[in-house]
């Protein structure tokens, strides 16, 4: 049997809303394989974002076991998980989340920070993955200096730098019109087939063709799958 | 393995140091962005710096000049010198006024007060002396034969004043220093002297003194390379013709100098000597008594209340400017969660979140440190001028405030800190400003 790169099974996640709690995810399982681009898909408000972020250890669940390229991640460490966060994942947020203190290529080099790479050779890297996603001219520019989907290029470059297993997509096209968001939905199939394994949340039904499965999330469970 | 693993945590060191480097560049970089508000939250620090490094310049300084010119005139000294009686004094007890300090008076200070050990004699005249082609005006001083010894002078050649020459009444001087080598051929042992009418045979040199570069008050070490020395009894040849001569001093003694066994002894044996003095000069007081000992405390105390008094201004200043420090870097956290949020998305741990921020925080006071030092100094200049103080800054006076700082840095950064660190990444990342 293949090994996957994600494994989750019995995942549920509750909010204290007062004095209720909110059950955003219900007993999700769900495994990807390497090399997969899975899309998740769903209503506003279903537990998509939640879920991602718990697939990237932004989050713990609160039920559930969650295993990474083997390794339990729910029992390690957080100097474990930020190494793991920083050497494995790329993130790219539904809102860019650059450091607007930081110009581009200082942003795309944040992730080297931490996994402690040597600086010349963090530099490199970040100057390939500027150049991959077309904004070799840009590189001197603020956050606050670049147009929605250059930021969003941005986000994109910082994840693919580290040539992470895994990347994370949160809408990634949300904000950008539909030429941009294109733009970057191929430089997503192209990591893609150079072997990145992908998992994207969107609403869109167009950009969810991109990808090769898709999850179908309503009230906090997976509702269909196809 | 052991080795192998160590070998690769050696080879990482530098990376790590450079990561920290790079947390100290974006501290930098966010402390130079809000510069008013950064000069601002630092001041107490450059305040509280400012008053260490002035204390600890004033406690060096101090110590070193006015405490050391005292201890130079001996702890265990007690000096009576005669003075000028006051006309009233004289009226109020009418027909018997004292004749000054006397050989009498030295007699009963020695039997009369048990921790005396030697009393000197001393008087000081001026003269002139004559060599076969010089003539010089120099203080002479007729002493008694405890003299050099108690105030720890010696020769470097020859001998100092001996009891025989006092009891032969011999004609023998002791040349300081300078004045000898004032005299060239003339100043050496067994040449002879005029001074006044009298020839003196010179029987010794003494070794340089050196002078400390006090300015003192109350007493000062007397520059004894400039005198000569002669037997007392001698100088009554002298103050005969003498050309200026103090005559209301001519009868007596100009000094005592007393020596006692111990340093805790010089309180009691003031007191006692004061009791003596004053019955034997019919309560007239002219003369005055003063004991190193107890300048050097009186001196230490001052310099004490006024370390305190400064050591108080640091501590409340380094205090308040801490809070301050504080302040400005719970602001930071709370401004910059949405930047935690990423930094820990992207791979920081909460000690990277945790050094970044102290670090930031190390910076603001060191700086604060450095102002401070810089201003501290000019401080220190200042006062010395106006207050003609020898103030000395060493490296403890520019190092322990540094240090302070950074400790203040580290001691009230701590908290803003750790709540950096705490924060959840997701939390971080989904707060609005
Ligand atoms: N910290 C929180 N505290 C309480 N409720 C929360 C919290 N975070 C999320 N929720 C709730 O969880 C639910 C799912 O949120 P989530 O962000 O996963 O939705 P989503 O599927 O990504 O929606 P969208 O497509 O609009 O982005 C929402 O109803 C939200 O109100
Ligand atoms: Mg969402």
């Amino acid at each position: 049997m293949k090994p996957f790169l994600v494994e989750l099974t019995g995942i549920a996640k509750e909010y204290p809303v007062g004095n209720k709690k909110l059950r955003v995810l219900k007993n999700i399982r769900l495994s990807v394989e390497a090399h997969e681009f899975l899309c998740i898909t769903g209503p506003s408000g279903s537990g998509k974002s939640t879920l991602l972020n718990i697939i990237g250890c932004l989050e713990q669940p609160s039920k559930g076991n969650y295993t990474f390229d083997g390794m339990n991640v729910l029992g390690i460490d957080d100097t474990q998980l930020s190494r793991l966060r920083a050497r494995s994942f790329g993130f790219v947020f539904q809102t860019f989340n650059l450091v607007p203190s930081l110009n581009l290529v200082e942003n795309v080099e944040l992730p080297f920070l931490y996994s402690r790479e040597d600086s010349r050779c963090a530099r490199e890297k970040a100057l390939k993955a500027i150049e991959e996603v077309g904004l070799s001219d840009r590189r001197g520019h603020r956050p606050a200096e670049l147009s929605g989907g250059e930021m969003q290029r941005t986000a994109i470059a910082r994840a693919i730098a580290v040539n992470p297993k895994l990347m994370l997509a949160d809408e990634p096209t949300g904000n950008l019109d539909s030429l941009t968001g294109r733009k970057i939905l191929e430089i997503f199939q192209y990591l893609n087939r150079h072997g990145t394994t992908i998992i994207m949340v969107t609403h869109d039904q167009q950009v969810a063709r991109f990808a090769r499965r898709t999850l179908y999330i309503q009230d906090g469970e997976i509702a269909d799958s196809f | 393995m052991h080795a192998e693993r160590f070998i690769f945590k050696m080879e990482r060191l530098p990376i790590v140091f450079d990561s920290y480097r790079k947390m100290l560049l974006v501290a930098l970089r966010s402390i130079f962005l809000h510069k008013l508000r950064s000069a601002l939250s630092i001041l107490g620090v450059v305040c509280g710096v400012m008053a260490v490094l002035t204390m600890i310049s004033i406690g060096e300084g101090a110590r070193k000049e006015v405490l050391e010119g005292i201890r130079k005139l001996g702890t265990t000294l007690i000096y009576v010198r005669s003075t000028a009686a006051s006309e009233s004094a004289v009226y109020n007890h009418g027909a018997s006024p004292a004749n000054g300090l006397t050989l009498h008076d030295r007699d009963r200070i020695q039997s009369g007060c048990c921790h005396v050990t030697a009393v000197a004699a001393a008087k000081e005249l001026s003269a002139d002396i004559f060599t076969q082609s010089q003539r010089i005006s120099t203080p002479v001083i007729a002493c008694s034969d405890e003299y050099a010894r108690i105030l720890g002078l010696s020769t470097q050649q020859g001998r100092f004043i001996k009891k025989m020459d006092i009891e032969w009444d011999s004609k023998v001087c002791v040349l300081g220093q300078h004045i000898a080598e004032k005299m060239f051929e003339n100043g050496r042992i067994g040449s002879c002297l005029r001074i006044g009418d009298d020839i003196f045979t010179v029987i010794g040199r003494l070794a340089q003194i050196s002078l400390g570069s006090e300015t003192d008050t109350v007493i000062s070490k007397r520059n004894y390379n400039e005198m000569l020395f002669i037997p007392l009894g001698q100088e009554r040849l002298l103050a005969e013709d003498a050309t200026d001569n103090n005559l209301s001093h001519a009868a007596g003694l100009s000094e005592l100098i007393v020596e006692v066994d111990n340093e805790s002894a010089v309180s009691a044996s003031v007191d006692i000597i004061s009791r003596i003095l004053e019955v034997a000069h019919n309560a007239v007081i002219d003369y005055e008594i003063i004991a190193p000992a107890e300048l050097l405390a009186e001196a230490q105390k001052t310099q004490r209340t006024f370390n305190m008094v400064l050591a108080a201004i640091a501590s409340i200043a380094l205090l308040v400017g801490g809070i301050g420090i504080m302040n400005i870097m719970l602001a930071s956290v709370s401004e910059r969660t949405r930047e935690i949020g990423i930094r820990r998305a992207v791979g920081a741990s909460r000690q990277d979140i945790l050094a970044q921020f102290l670090i930031e925080s190390v910076a603001m006071t060191f700086i604060g440190g450095i102002v401070g030092v810089l201003l501290g100094t000019g401080a220190v200049c200042l006062i010395s001028l106006m207050a003609t103080w020898e103030m000395t800054i060493n490296a403890w006076a520019v190092l322990v405030p540094l240090v302070l700082s950074v400790a203040v840095g580290l001691f009230f950064g701590i908290f803003p800190a750790v709540k950096a660190a705490r924060m959840e990444p997701i939390n971080a990342l989904r707060h609005y400003t």
